[in-house]
């Protein structure tokens, strides 16, 4: 399993090939949700958060708070990749699932804006 | 001598430690190993006591041992109600089993069980197998239980997890598709569910057939015992009037068998035997339990201080110490190899006295002698034996003991065992 700090690093590299620069450990606070987001581009509207128990970051972003962001999400105004840390992956895999993320984030968009 | 000779002389004494445990742990798993011997000797001699004592079920045997051990239990008339009441009972219960439906028709049965047995097999085989293809891949049984592929699926484009399974699913598509003719996950799932499902239900199937054929099978060997209890009634009478004669013997103090015994030579020395074994049993546990255990106790903890002295001398503060006199036996500790060795020895005669003492008749019941000092010939010190050391200082050596020795090799008395 991957620790927080290297699978926010690989995200974080990701994100930066897409055109996603992102700032790590900032504060996140729009609506009825504040926590320190792991990586956040905030032009673009696109970050990731690590959840994993090792950092206690599941008490940082509640399960209120998590249904607010997904509704916002699937309204298309901002967009988290949202890792949960109980799955056994690789590296590799990583990087694969937050392309796939990216796509179907820019797929999103377009629709938005036809 | 300078703080690197002091580290070799820790390490070496620290080795003799070591040599000294592993000796003892040895000698230990060794003295487990005696007692369960000497258990495992216990219920032969219990059985050799009771055949001399009931050697046949003749009226008069039976009336002598009734007489002797005061157990009207064992009279001739109460043996042989109990005897052909039992008779009764095992012809009765026979005449039942024998008479039992399953049992009229077990070979139909039997047939008819393994006919469908095998039916069913065959069609169990190729279910058993395509579920087990699918439950072999580990993120099968995760998707399924996140419902993948369903309408119930709730995992979302902004989760990891919903990548994974996507992964996933479509490489288990690839893989089990073409074999189950299906073109997505939800179709496999599917099929996975049903062929589940129709495997239990044939399953089941099989188990009410199988328990039908275990039931014929315990109700026939149910008929078996029964024709060797009835074949062979006098043998277990004999048995179960012996077993009545074990139990009534172990009831009672060790002075008031010996007293029912009396005058019967071949019996006492039965249960002189059954008495030096539980003593030897004793004798040698206490060994292990008591002695050896504190000892090996000690020593672990010696090598502690061992261990604790020798990261003392690395420290920076030590690399010039000179060390000499007091404070080379304050690191090391005394020298103890001589005094170990004498332990061991006298642990090791201990040992071997009692392990190959089979001359239980030296034993006098009457007369105040400890079995330690029969089985050792009271050269021993057995002061570690609460019952050696309670009666004082006579127990090696002294007037009892050497009297004790003379009465033993006096006679020519052979070894039991």
């Amino acid at each position: 399993m991957l620790l927080e700090e290297e699978g926010c690093q690989i995200l974080a590299g990701v994100f930066a090939k897409r055109g996603f620069p992102v700032v790590c450990d900032v504060a996140f606070a729009e609506g009825n949700v504040a926590f320190d987001i792991d990586g956040w581009n905030a032009e673009h509207r696109i970050g990731f958060e690590y959840r994993t128990s090792e950092a206690d970051d599941k008490d940082d972003l509640t399960l209120d708070e998590l249904a607010e962001l997904a509704e916002r999400m699937e309204a298309g105004e901002l967009f988290i990749f949202v890792i949960d840390d109980t799955s056994v992956i690789a590296a590799a895999d990583l990087a694969a699932y937050a392309n796939a993320f990216l796509d179907e984030v820019q797929r999103r968009r377009a629709r938005l804006v036809r | 001598m300078d703080t690197s000779q002091m580290v070799v002389a820790i390490n070496d004494r620290m080795r003799v430690v070591d040599d000294e445990i592993q000796t003892l742990q040895r000698l230990q798993r060794t003295l487990g190993a005696d007692v369960a011997t000497q258990k495992s000797e216990l219920e032969p001699a219990w059985n050799l006591l009771a055949e001399l004592l009931v050697p046949d079920l003749a009226a008069t045997s039976l009336q002598s041992v009734a007489a002797r051990l005061h157990l009207p239990a064992l009279s001739p008339a109460a043996v042989i109600e109990r005897r052909n009441k039992m008779l009764l009972e095992a012809q009765q219960r026979l005449h039942k089993l024998q008479t039992d439906q399953r049992v009229v028709t077990a070979e139909q049965v039997l047939n008819e069980v393994d006919i469908g047995v095998s039916e069913l097999e065959v069609s169990i085989a190729p279910l058993s197998s395509s579920t087990a293809l699918l439950e072999a891949d580990a993120m099968f049984s995760e998707l399924l239980a996140w419902r993948y592929g369903t309408d119930e699926y709730e995992v979302r484009f902004w989760q990891m997890n919903f990548y994974r399974h996507w992964q996933h699913g479509d490489m288990i598509v690839e893989v089990h598709g073409p074999r189950l003719k299906k073109l997505d996950f939800k179709g496999i799932a599917a099929q996975y569910v049903e062929e589940k499902a129709a495997l239990q239900t044939l399953i089941q199937s099989r188990e009410v057939l199988l328990d039908k054929k275990r039931g014929i099978e315990a109700l026939r060997r149910m008929i078996v015992e029964t024709q060797t209890t009835i074949r062979d009634i006098d043998v277990v009478t004999l048995s179960n009037a012996r077993s009545r004669v074990k139990d009534h013997l172990r009831q009672l103090d060790q002075a008031d068998v010996f007293a029912l015994l009396h005058g019967d030579d071949a019996a006492i020395l039965a249960f002189k035997r059954i008495v030096g074994l539980g003593k030897k049993q004793e004798y040698l546990s206490t060994l292990a339990d008591q002695q050896v255990k504190a000892s090996l106790g000690e020593l672990h903890q010696l090598k502690n201080k061992l261990t604790r002295n020798a990261v003392k001398l690395s420290r920076p503060k030590n690399l010039y110490t000179r060390w000499s006199g007091p404070l080379v036996e304050q690191m090391l500790g005394k020298d103890r190899t001589d005094k170990w060795q004498k332990r061991r020895t006298s642990w090791n005669d201990a040992r071997t006295n009692v392990v190959g003492f089979h001359a239980y008749d030296r034993w006098d019941p009457v007369r105040d002698v400890l079995w330690w000092d029969v089985m050792t010939d009271g050269r021993l010190d057995g002061n570690f034996i609460e019952e050696v050391r309670l009666r004082g200082p006579r127990a090696a050596g002294g007037a009892d003991s050497s009297s004790v020795q003379s009465a033993w090799r006096s006679d020519d008395l052979g070894d039991i065992s």
